[in-house]
C-alpha cells in the first residue's frame, strides 16, 4: 500500500531538488528529500521536506539557516514515531526523520534554483531547490502532516497566518458565456448554480435527475471555474444536453481558476431567477421538484437560506447544520463542526429547524439576500470558510434553517478539495484569520 | 397498433436468451391483427449507410440496426450522439409503444429520450439481468463468491473495489433513469422481488414469462430407467456461474464410488475466456479422472435440441448463481423432460421440487450425487404433473394487456404533468 507521502507526491508532484552538498564541512550528507516546493501567490517560496535524524555529527541539532534569495523561515518539528511511520517518514537507515516547512521571503522565480542552507551540530549543507511554476499553492498538505495534529498550534503556524493576512486579494475573474440552451422561455423562479472544478463526473446525474421530475421554471447556470475543463465541458453539454436532457442551461466560463465563491458569484450575479440554489455538482438531490418546491417555502416564509440533510453515501450524516467551535483535534483553533456527523440520521424531526450556520455544498437563498451581503465572500482568493462568514453574513437577513424532509446524499467527490488550498495548516491559518475577522464585526 | 420492441443485441449475431425473447414477441406481436412490429436492435457498429434503415424481415415484421453501446455499471451511453440514432428510429416509427429488453447497450437513457421524443408513448421495460443491481457482472455473488441478496453503496464498493462515491452515483443514475420507464415486465417472481429490494415500486412490475418459441411435444412416454443409470445432459456456457464443475465432481464421486448411478451425461456448450485459467484448469482435472461417462458435443444449434432432450432421462441445471429464468429450462418441458436444478432463484420457481424435476444444494457436488442416486433406483423419472410452458400466443396476449396498463399510467403521468 502506497504511504500518505507516496500518495502525496503523486497528487502534488515534486519539486526539483539537488543536495545536500557539504558546503563546509567534509562530513557526509545526512538523509534527506525536499518533496516540493512552490511559489507563492505574493512570489515567495514554500518547502517542505525531511531529514533523517541519525545524521553524522549528532546530536541532532537542525537549524535551517538561510537563503541567498531572503529571510528563510522555516516552520521545523520532529516527527512524532507514531506519525513517522504512517507517513513513512523514515530514513533509508530506519532513523526517524525531521519535517520542515518554511517560506523563504522574496522573489523566487519558476525554476531557477535556490539554495537553502542548514546545519546539523557542526556541518552544514546546501539544497538546492527549483519551484514549480503553479505559483498558486501556498502551502502542502504534506507540511501538515509532517508537523504532525497536536504540533499544529496557533503559535507555531504563525508565519503561515502572516502570510494569508498579507495576501492580496486577487481580482475577480473575467467571465464569458459558452452554452447556452432552452433559455428563452419566462424569468424562472429558480436558478440552479453549480461551480464546476476539475471534474464534472458527477453533473450527469443532476442533469438527469431534473430532466427525469421536471422542475418547471428552473434553469441552471454552470460556472466553469477551471479553463482547462471549459472545453471538456462545453462539448458534453452540446452533445447530451441538447439532445437527452433537454433542460435549460447556460454555461458560463472563468478566464482562470478563481475558487469557489468566485464561481459562486458570477453564477448567480448572472442568474435570472429571484431563488437562487448553490449546489455543488456532486451532491446526489432525491426528489427535485418536490424537495425545490419544499425549500423555497421556507425563504417564502421569511427564512434567509435553507438546506437539506446531507448524508455520505453510507447513509449517515454528513450535515444537518453547522457551527464553529473549539476543535478537538486541533487544540487552540476554532473550526467548522457538524453535529450528527458520521451518525445515523435519527430525531431529525420533521419541521425545518433553525441551525447556526450551513455548508457550503447547498443551500438556498434568494439573488436579494446575496446582493445584500456581497456575495459570497471571497476568502484569501481560494479555499474554506467561505460557509461560515456567508451563514454569518445572511443570519442578518433572517433564520439559516435545515429541513429534514428535504434529504440529499453528498459524494464529496468533485468539491473543491482542502489539498488544492494548501492543507490542514493553511486551513488551521485561515481559521485563526477568520476568528479575527468575526471577532472584529462583532 | 404500432409496437418498437428494443433488443439489447442482435440476435443473428448474438443468440442469448434476452435476444431470443425479444424476437419471439415480435414474431408473436407480428401474427396479431392491427399490430405493426419493428424490431430495433442495438449493435456497436453500424455502417452509416445502414443505421436507421428498416428491412422487412422474413417473419414480416421491420428490423433495424441502432448503433447503440453502454459503459459498464452505469449503462449510460458511451457515445451521446447514440441519442440521435435512437431519435430518429423512434420519429420513423412514430410507435405507441416501445418496449425495452434490457438497458445494457441499449442505454437507461433511453425511456427518457423517448418521454422527450414522444411524449405520449409509454415506455416498458423487461429486466432480463440484475446488472443494475450489482456489479459482479449482475451475478449477485461476492468477490469471494457467495451468494449475496443485497445491495448497498458500501457493501458494493467493498465487493469491486470502487470508491463508495462512484457506487452511489451509479446506483442514483441507474435508479433515475428507471423513473422513465412506465411499467417493468420481469420473466420471474424472483427477479422482480430481487429489484423490488433494490427499490423498485412493486405497483410498477409485471411478472410474464419470456416469449420463447419452444418446439413442444404434448406427450412423452414414461420410459424405464435402464439398470445401468440416468442418462443426463447439461446445456449451456461453460462458467463458473453454470457449475458444470459441481455436475461433473458429482458424477465423478458416483463413478468412483462404483455405483451405477450415471449412465453418461453429455455437456453441450463452450466456454468462455474471460472466466480465466482457474476454472478451465478445474474441468480439465475432473475430466483427466472421469473414465467415459462423461462426453463433451461442443455447440449445438437450436434444430439440434429437440434430439438432444429426447435423448436424456433429464437436464442438470447446477448454476451456483441465482439464475433469472433460464431459457434451457422451459425448452426441457417443453419437451417433457425433468429438470435437476440448484434449489435457489430463478431454478428453485421455475422447476417446482418434485413436480417438474427436483432441487439439490447449491454448489454441492454431495448433495446433487445423492440425489442423482435417490433418482437413479426409480423405475422411470415420470413427473405427470409438470408445468406446461406458456405458448407466445398467451405471452403476446399478457404483454398486449401490459402495454395497456402501461399506456393508462404514460396518460396519467401526461395529466399530471399538465
Amino acid at each position: 500500500m502506497a504511504t500518505i507521502r507516496g500518495r502525496l507526491r503523486r497528487a502534488f508532484g515534486a519539486a526539483t531538488a539537488s543536495g545536500p552538498e557539504v558546503a563546509s564541512d567534509s562530513a557526509p550528507a545526512p538523509a534527506t528529500q525536499v518533496d516540493a516546493a512552490w511559489i507563492l501567490v505574493d512570489g515567495s517560496l514554500c518547502i517542505d521536506g525531511w531529514l533523517a535524524d541519525d545524521v553524522p555529527g549528532g546530536p541532532v541539532d537542525v537549524r535551517l539557516i538561510g537563503s541567498e534569495n531572503g529571510t528563510w523561515r522555516p516552520l521545523l518539528r520532529k516527527a512524532r514515531p507514531d506519525v513517522a511511520e504512517v507517513l513513512g517518514l523514515r530514513a533509508p537507515d530506519g532513523s526517524v526523520a525531521y519535517g520542515f516547512v518554511g517560506h523563504v521571503d522574496g522573489s523566487v522565480e519558476p525554476g531557477r534554483p535556490v539554495t537553502i542552507e542548514f546545519r546539523v551540530g557542526e556541518a552544514t549543507w546546501e539544497w538546492r531547490v527549483s519551484a514549480l511554476a503553479d505559483g498558486v499553492v501556498p502551502e502542502s498538505v504534506f507540511s501538515g502532516l509532517v508537523l504532525g495534529a497536536k504540533a499544529l498550534t496557533p503559535t507555531g503556524l504563525a508565519p503561515i497566518v502572516d502570510v494569508i493576512r498579507q495576501a492580496p486579494r486577487p481580482p475577480a475573474p473575467q467571465h464569458r458565456v459558452v452554452y447556452e440552451a432552452f433559455v428563452g422561455g419566462p424569468v424562472p423562479w429558480l436558478s440552479v448554480v453549480v461551480p464546476l472544478y476539475g471534474d464534472f463526473e458527477y453533473l450527469r446525474n443532476l442533469l438527469l435527475a431534473i430532466s427525469t421530475d421536471p422542475v418547471v421554471g428552473v434553469e441552471l447556470v454552470l460556472v466553469s471555474d477551471d479553463p482547462a475543463l471549459t472545453p471538456r465541458l462545453l462539448a458534453w453539454l452540446e452533445s447530451w444536453n441538447d439532445a437527452t436532457f433537454l433542460l435549460p442551461l447556460r454555461l458560463l466560463a472563468h478566464d482562470r481558476n478563481a475558487g469557489f465563491a468566485a464561481a459562486c458569484n458570477t453564477g448567480w450575479s448572472a442568474a435570472r431567477g429571484e431563488k437562487i440554489l448553490l449546489l455543488n455538482s456532486d451532491v446526489l438531490t432525491n426528489r427535485p421538484d418536490t424537495d425545490l418546491r419544499t425549500m423555497a417555502e421556507c425563504l417564502d416564509d421569511g427564512c434567509a437560506a435553507v438546506a437539506p440533510v446531507l448524508l455520505y453515501p453510507d447513509g449517515t450524516v454528513q450535515h444537518a447544520g453547522m457551527l464553529v467551535e473549539g476543535s478537538v483535534d486541533f487544540p487552540g483553533f476554532e473550526l467548522p463542526a457538524h453535529p450528527g456527523k458520521h451518525e445515523l440520521p435519527r430525531d431529525l424531526g420533521s419541521a425545518p429547524r433553525g441551525v447556526e450556520m450551513l455548508s457550503g455544498a447547498v443551500l438556498m437563498t434568494t439573488a436579494t439576500a446575496l446582493k445584500a451581503v456581497g456575495g459570497v465572500p471571497v476568502v484569501f482568493g481560494k479555499g474554506d470558510f467561505e460557509d461560515v462568514l456567508l451563514s454569518v453574513s445572511l443570519r442578518e437577513h433572517g433564520a439559516l434553517v435545515v429541513h429534514p424532509g428535504v434529504v440529499w446524499t453528498h459524494v464529496e467527490g468533485a468539491s473543491y478539495r482542502r489539498e488544492d488550498h494548501g492543507g490542514v495548516p493553511v486551513t488551521l491559518a485561515k481559521s485563526v484569520v477568520i476568528g479575527e475577522q468575526l471577532g472584529a464585526a462583532g | 397498433m404500432r409496437v418498437l420492441i428494443v433488443s439489447h443485441e442482435w440476435e443473428a449475431i448474438s443468440p442469448g436468451g434476452a435476444q431470443r425473447s425479444a424476437s419471439a414477441l415480435a414474431r408473436g406481436l407480428a401474427q396479431q391483427p392491427g399490430i405493426e412490429v419493428t424490431l430495433a436492435s442495438a449493435i456497436r457498429n453500424v455502417p452509416p449507410t445502414e443505421r436507421a434503415h428498416p428491412w422487412r424481415n422474413a417473419h414480416g415484421f421491420d428490423e433495424v440496426l441502432v448503433r447503440s453501446e453502454t459503459d459498464l455499471g452505469f449503462y449510460s451511453w458511451q457515445d451521446p450522439t447514440f441519442a440521435n440514432d435512437w431519435q430518429r428510429v423512434l420519429t420513423q416509427v412514430q410507435p405507441d409503444v416501445v418496449h425495452l429488453h434490457h438497458y445494457f447497450h441499449v442505454g437507461v437513457e433511453l425511456p427518457l429520450l423517448v418521454r422527450h421524443t414522444l411524449p405520449g408513448v409509454p415506455v416498458v421495460m423487461t429486466l432480463h439481468e440484475f446488472l443494475a443491481i450489482c456489479l459482479q457482472s449482475g451475478q449477485m455473488l461476492d468477490s469471494l463468491g457467495q451468494l449475496c441478496s443485497q445491495s448497498s453503496p458500501a457493501a458494493c464498493a467493498n465487493c469491486v473495489d470502487w470508491p463508495i462515491a462512484r457506487t452511489a452515483t451509479r446506483e442514483d443514475y441507474v435508479r433515475r433513469a428507471f423513473e422513465s420507464v412506465d411499467l417493468f415486465v420481469t420473466p420471474s417472481r424472483f427477479v422482480r422481488d430481487r429489484y423490488v429490494d433494490w427499490g423498485l415500486d412493486i405497483g410498477r412490475v409485471r411478472v410474464i414469462a419470456n416469449a420463447l418459441d419452444l418446439e413442444r411435444r404434448v406427450t412423452r412416454r414414461t420410459r424405464a430407467l435402464p439398470a445401468n443409470g440416468l442418462r443426463l445432459a447439461f446445456i449451456g456456457q461453460h462458467t463458473p456461474y453454470k457449475g458444470l464443475d459441481v455436475l461433473m465432481d458429482a458424477v465423478l464421486q458416483l463413478h468412483e464410488s462404483g455405483r451405477e448411478v450415471v449412465e453418461r451425461l453429455e455437456v453441450y456448450g463452450d466456454g468462455s475466456d474471460r472466466f480465466g485459467r482457474e476454472f478451465e484448469t478445474r474441468i480439465s482435472e475432473l475430466r483427466a479422472r472421469e473414465v467415459g461417462v462423461t462426453s463433451f458435443r461442443g455447440r449445438y444449434t437450436q434444430e439440434d435440441l429437440p434430439g438432444i432432450l429426447d435423448g436424456v432421462d433429464a437436464i442438470v441445471v447446477p448454476s451456483i448463481w441465482w439464475e433469472n429464468s433460464p431459457v434451457v429450462i422451459e425448452e426441457a418441458l417443453a419437451r417433457r423432460v425433468p429438470v435437476i436444478c440448484s434449489d435457489i432463484g430463478g431454478m428453485a420457481e421455475k422447476v417446482r421440487d418434485g413436480i417438474d424435476g427436483w432441487h439439490f444444494e447449491v454448489g454441492s457436488p454431495v448433495s446433487l450425487a445423492a440425489l442423482l442416486t435417490d433418482l437413479s433406483a426409480r423405475t422411470s423419472l415420470g413427473l405427470p404433473l409438470m408445468r406446461v410452458p406458456l405458448e407466445t400466443a398467451d405471452v403476446v396476449q399478457q404483454h398486449l394487456d401490459a402495454y395497456g396498463e402501461a399506456a393508462r399510467r404514460r396518460e396519467r403521468t401526461v395529466d399530471s404533468d399538465r
